[in-house]
């Protein structure tokens, strides 16, 4: 009787195993088009994200991970800010062309546009962020789907950023089409991995909290 | 003969810079204090701030202990690796960059950068001069200079360059289980400040 049971409870294992790997496996989507266009129609909708967020670097080699988080948001058309608390104090803001650094009180500003290397990685957050990849010249994509989320994969185009970058996976709910994680691959199998959680949508954000150093 | 009183000045005053310094040692004794991460650290990240001719980079380093190296790790804080290098406690053995951001592979500036990091990491061997002054022993190899007490351990190193001026200079704190809470290396125009985040 032990035995039959016992059996029993490896078949059902076994089935739950193969069943929820098939759910959470990937498939290429087909109909590229309704993706795009369901995609589109929900980045037009999205006028501000705010949304608590946990990243995890991946040291392929030294077999670690560096975790952080923070608070994030985003309010079209391209302000973004990223307020880590742990490990660190540390916010990067970036609004109106301008890239504002508040290291634990010590404020810093750069000029996007005169900095190549902080305009690619400021288009490439907005771009993963907004969902907006659709047709974007600077990234080579494919898209894929399972029971629970769509993922698109990016490949970069722009030579600095390919210098950083292998490629970006984005991964949306398939129930609201917004991002639920990101993985940035670089060379040597290393990524950072960010998660986005308790989100807001079209939560009103005064344009005041992306001017870092206000009393 | 001019060029003869020019060498001749050069070795004079490089000789007299050690003369206040004890006799030449083979002392493992100085050699196991010329140590700034013991041998039970195994990994610690560290805030970091690194200014390089003007241009501020921060983000943060892991340090992590192999089984004859150190690798030393810096990531933006948004998880962009700016570089990866190995250095060996053999000073004998070339540090190994296993990666350097494009826009900062400059191979003149990556070496300035690794020979000052490789400072707290190398185990120093051979003959050394001490010198005494009330709890502090000063401890020479080469051109390298320890400031070491029994309480701290090393809180200063500084490199001397062939005519005896500082070109390096490095200073240690210590917390808790004698590792480096803050170590802030100084050349030039290249400065790098680490502060330890407990519990990172």
């Amino acid at each position: 009787m032990k035995i039959k049971l016992f059996i029993v409870s490896i078949f059902i294992c076994g089935f739950l195993l193969v069943t929820l790997g098939q759910r959470l496996e990937f498939v290429e989507v087909t109909d590229t088009i309704m993706l795009k266009q369901k995609l589109e129609a929900t980045s037009e909708a999205t006028f501000s994200i705010s949304s608590k967020f946990r990243q995890e670097k991946h040291l392929w080699m030294l077999k670690e991970t560096i975790f952080s988080s923070g608070e994030f948001i985003f309010k079209k058309p391209n302000s973004i800010k990223w307020q880590y608390n742990s490990p660190i104090l540390y916010t990067i803001s970036i609004h109106n062309n301008t890239f504002t650094i508040d290291n634990n009180g010590n404020i810093t500003t750069y000029d996007v546009q005169s900095n190549p290397l902080f305009k690619e990685i400021n288009k490439i957050i907005a771009t993963a962020i907004r969902g907006d990849f659709i047709n974007n010249p600077d990234f080579e994509s494919r898209f894929f789907v399972n029971d629970e989320q769509f993922l698109a994969i990016l490949i970069p185009m722009n030579k600095n950023v390919k210098s950083m970058l292998n490629l970006i996976e984005i991964y949306l709910s398939k129930a609201t089409l917004q991002v639920d994680k990101v993985i940035f691959r670089e060379a040597q199998d290393d990524y950072t991995l960010i998660y986005f959680e308790d989100k807001f949508i079209n939560r009103n954000i005064p344009t005041s909290d992306f001017i870092l150093g206000n009393p | 003969m001019k060029y003869f009183i020019i060498v001749f000045f050069i070795f004079f005053t490089m000789s007299c810079a050690h003369k206040s310094f004890g006799p030449v040692s083979y002392d493992n004794l100085n050699n196991n204090k010329a140590i700034i991460f013991n041998r039970s650290f195994s990994k610690a990240i560290y805030k970091t701030d690194l200014n390089i001719y003007g241009h501020n980079i921060t983000g943060i380093t892991m340090i992590k202990k192999t089984n004859d190296s150190f690798r030393f790790v810096l990531i933006s804080e948004l998880g962009i690796k700016y570089f990866d290098f190995e250095i060996f406690e053999d000073k004998g053995i070339r540090p190994i960059i296993h990666y350097a951001i494009d826009q900062m592979d400059n191979k003149l500036l990556i070496k300035k950068i690794i020979n000052d990091i490789a400072l707290i990491f190398i185990l120093q061997k051979g003959k050394s001069r001490v010198k005494k002054t009330g709890e502090t022993e000063i401890i020479v190899f080469g051109n390298t200079y320890y400031d070491y007490t029994s309480e701290y351990g090393v809180s200063e190193i500084a490199k001397s360059n062939l005519m005896g001026k500082i070109n390096c200079l490095i200073k240690i704190n210590y917390g808790e289980n004698k590792i480096p809470e803050s170590i802030i290396i100084d050349h030039d125009k290249v400065n790098i400040k680490l502060s330890l985040i407990p519990n990172g």
